[in-house]
């Protein structure tokens, strides 16, 4: 009880605050807003085409004939170049299944994900003709094949983390040498994990509140169908949630600062993260992916972008549950440290 | 009650409490007096077990403290000097909050807040959040929030600092009240005067030592400066100040209000004595009045400055 207690007034104290409802709410609303109005064409239903050269002859044609939003042309690869560097097609199948781009983006990585379907398929054993690759594999959902779905995938990633800011004050809160009510805190009986414990669900309480209002926004308010798998998606956010807050106690615990400068440490933190997974146009993740592949990797919120693209927009599952198990991990290292840091944890000045 | 034996905190180079050591039975007031820095707030925050110590024991309820020494810290109220309420949260929100901390059953901590809201006449500001709140009304406050679970044991750190005259009187009767119920305080103050109404005991500190201890009449007769008289004399006589200064055991002569003040070392016959001079050189006196040493004086002597210094 005294636990329920404890969330309920944390709540009471966040919602309260200006600064909860313009940051984890109008804040990302107004980006959206602004997201959609540069790209006018996001909230259409239409299916864009994406141009697909293929080798004369080649097998695997009549699986991508079979899309409605593939446009198929055989051609030579000499021809295919030229059109590519013009900038009229995405990609070239010739050979073993073997994708020839110029350029990479979110058209080659969807024909690229085909491909790999197929070659899945093929693997085995069975006749990847008999596949219905719309309905099984791949689902073209509906929307447009434009590469700026990414910023909207990366502004979701960006506020499931923001528990991190509540966590930061939470923490900072407890600790007596941060805060006056944390010396309040630490010398009543009332134990720290209770309030650890009490300080993380709250976080993610009103996290998942303000993610699942502004979801709702973006469905309602800017027509958007983003989320064509939503019960994965969720599992998702939710996961990135703790990720967030896992995030936040740690950087509430660096000694020596007081929270001000944690939170603008967390606030360039998640710019930074946030803006490498792709939130400040998708041709950084293009950059990335080549150059510095790794960094999509360990960077949360680049995982999550991509997982996200991938499930909704391609139908693609084959990294999610990795995804999941990565930001769990992050969750479960920094909840670790801070268990560690706080436990016994007595003060040499306050 | 409590019980510090020669406790060593060192910040670094510098020493906070330097084989501190102090106790208190149960039911007393004890004034922790001493001016900034000399490591009043550290030895709150040793005993609060909120800061690790290098040497020396504490003892609380006969028990040692720890942090994790839940039964000890449930029977422990604190008041910090600065206001440790949330912004966000109510008067009745905030008193509930802190006593929450202490008191799992919500009827028992209802009744204990509204006892607390009462106790500092906030019932009509249930509903105001603090920063509808005046200075005084927030201290208010701030105290209900350290002592709404009851406790047996009471940290106030300059309670009454920025608080007007009424709120002032106010706090220094609820703690006479909260004396009178068995509640041992620990008070520290600028305020000597204060220290002098309300503390049965009163504890000196110095760079982090205990220099004197004891009532305001032991400490009064622990040093050398004990009687201070004022006379005003109507006489044209200009060597009168260096006559005066000429009794036995006069410190020294100062005016105040255009009087002599006669600062006496410890005697029984100083005022027979000055009587005698003012009859024996047929003076005519408007004014005699007699008075002890203050805390302020004791402070004085003891560190060589004054306890804001």
């Amino acid at each position: 009880m005294m636990i329920l207690r404890m969330i309920k007034y944390l709540i009471i104290i966040n919602f309260k605050d200006f600064g909860y409802w313009f940051w984890t709410l109008c804040y990302p609303l107004l980006l959206c807003g602004l997201f959609t109005m540069s790209t006018p064409n996001m909230s259409s239903t239409e299916i864009e085409d994406i141009d697909v050269g293929i080798e004369p002859g080649h097998p695997v044609a009549e699986v991508f004939e079979s899309m409605d939003f593939i446009a198929l042309a055989e051609l030579s690869e000499s021809e295919a170049v030229e059109r590519m560097k013009d900038g009229d097609m995405a990609g070239y199948i010739h050979g073993e299944n073997e994708l020839l781009v110029t350029e990479t983006g979110v058209n080659q990585t969807i024909i690229e994900s085909i491909l790999d379907e197929i070659k899945h398929v093929s693997a085995s054993g069975i006749p990847y003709q008999n596949f219905d690759y719309d309905r099984e594999y791949i689902i073209p959902n509906s929307q447009d094949a434009q590469p700026e779905t990414i910023l909207f995938y990366a502004l979701i990633s960006m506020i499931s983390i923001y528990g991190m800011f509540s966590a930061i004050e939470f923490i900072s809160t407890m600790q007596p040498n941060l805060s006056l009510m944390g010396a309040r805190f630490s010398a009543s009986p009332f134990s720290k994990w209770k309030f650890l414990f009490s300080s993380v669900a709250s976080s993610l309480l009103l996290n998942i509140f303000s993610n699942t209002v502004v979801l709702i926004a973006i469905a309602i308010l800017y027509q958007m169908a983003i989320f064509t798998e939503l019960w994965p998606t969720l599992l998702l956010i939710f996961t990135a949630n703790l990720t967030g807050i896992g995030i936040g106690l740690f950087i509430g615990l660096i000694p020596g600062i007081n929270a001000n400068i944690k939170t603008v440490i967390a606030v360039i933190l998640m710019i930074a993260l946030s803006s490498l997974a792709g939130l400040i146009g998708p041709i950084i993740k293009a950059v990335i992916s080549e150059n510095m592949p790794w960094l999509n990797t360990v960077n949360p919120l680049a995982r999550l972008t991509d997982t996200m693209y991938r499930i909704n927009f391609l139908g693609n599952y084959n990294d999610y549950w990795t995804t999941i198990g990565i930001l769990a991990l992050y969750a479960l290292l920094f909840f670790g440290v801070t268990f560690f840091v706080l436990r016994r944890k007595q003060y040499d000045s306050i | 009650m409590i019980r510090m034996e020669n406790v060593v905190k060192r910040y670094n180079e510098l020493i906070a409490l330097d084989h501190f050591s102090f106790s208190a039975t149960e039911g007393e007031i004890i004034g922790l007096l001493g001016p900034n820095g000399c490591g009043k707030t550290t030895a709150i925050n040793c005993m609060l077990s909120l800061l690790t110590f290098d040497k020396g024991e504490i003892e609380i309820f006969g028990q040692e403290v720890h942090p994790n020494n839940n039964a000890v810290k449930g029977r422990i109220g604190i008041v910090p000097q600065e206001l440790a309420i949330f912004e966000k949260l109510n008067v009745y929100e905030n008193i509930d909050f802190y006593c929450g901390l202490y008191v799992s059953d919500r009827k028992a901590r209802k009744a204990l807040v509204e006892e607390a809201i009462d106790f500092v006449d906030l019932a009509k500001y249930r509903k105001f959040v603090p920063k509808k709140l005046s200075g005084g009304l927030k201290r208010r406050l701030n105290i209900a929030c350290g002592i709404a679970h009851k406790p047996s044991l009471l940290f106030m750190d300059e309670p009454t600092v920025a608080v007007d005259a009424q709120s002032r009187n106010f706090i220094l009767e609820g703690i006479r009240k909260m004396k009178a119920q068995g509640t041992t305080i620990i008070y520290t103050t600028h305020y000597l005067e204060e220290a002098e109404q309300l503390c049965d005991r009163m504890v000196i500190m110095d760079s982090g030592r205990n220099i004197a201890q004891g009532t305001v009449h032991e400490l009064q007769n622990s040093i050398s400066t004990q009687e201070r008289i004022e006379v005003g004399l109507i006489t044209d006589d200009n060597t009168i100040e260096a006559q005066l200064e000429e009794l036995p055991h006069v410190v020294k002569v100062t005016r105040r209000n255009g009087n002599h003040l006669i600062h006496f070392e410890k005697q029984e016959n100083n005022l027979p004595n000055l009587i005698k001079f003012i009859e024996s050189r047929n003076l005519t006196y408007t004014e005699l009045s007699s008075e002890r040493s203050t805390l302020s004086d004791i402070f004085l002597e003891l560190t060589g400055k004054e306890l804001r210094d």
